[in-house]
């Protein structure tokens, strides 16, 4: 070993974000715009909040609001969660981070595949996910 | 030893990355296009071999 580093994932891939949601359950259930599109509540409420990635309220569970991601200026994708959705429809922290994680993979697995790097990927007993590249 | 890169990538959207078996600097070269491209570093360090001279394929040593 000659290097180690440690990374915070940061959501600025589209393919990447659609791909970690669809690791996530949401297959066939995430909507790309190019241009950010309005979120609605569980009443079919307008929400002042905008997402370019938007999971439709009747995926996301009972008595749920749309689930969005807006992409901000600086690239990085925002997520918009409700409170209520954090609090009863485990949409929290944790769930972010898995999100993240799941993303981080797709990322990884991406720009190792357009260096040239062979990839295998193992998920582990705890939780994590390995993947070992080599040419 | 063959070169590789592991990630490990934690539930709560951590990631560890390490080099193995690579020599010097082109650890830092081979891995940065993957920092670049996943986040924003918070922590690394130099294992044993970072400090290993580089021999060229010239059989030339490069100094650390």
């Amino acid at each position: 070993m000659s290097h180690y580093s440690e990374v915070a994932i940061e959501l600025t891939d589209e393919g990447c974000l659609v791909a970690a949601l669809t690791r996530l359950g949401f297959k066939g259930k995430v909507e790309v715009h190019g241009e950010a599109q309005a979120l609605y509540g569980y009443q079919g409420d307008l929400r002042p909040q905008k997402a370019h990635i938007i999971i439709r309220r009747q995926h996301v569970g009972p008595a749920a609001n749309d689930l969005g991601f807006e992409r901000q200026a600086d690239g990085k994708y925002r997520g918009w969660v409700s409170d209520y959705d954090q609090t009863y429809n485990k949409y929290n922290d944790a769930w972010m981070g898995k999100l993240k994680q799941a993303y981080g993979v797709e990322k990884g697995r991406a720009e190792a595949r357009k260096k040239g790097y062979r990839v295998s990927e193992q998920k582990l007993e705890d939780g994590r996910i390995r993947l070992v590249l080599r040419r | 030893m063959s070169a590789e890169i592991v990630l490990e990538f934690w539930e709560d959207g951590q990631v560890n990355l390490e080099g193995k078996g690579f020599k010097g600097q082109a650890c830092f070269k081979e891995m940065q296009f993957l920092k670049d491209a996943l986040g924003v570093e918070t922590f690394f360090t130099r294992k044993q071999e970072f400090y290993q001279a580089e021999v060229r394929k010239d059989g030339k040593v490069r100094a650390k």
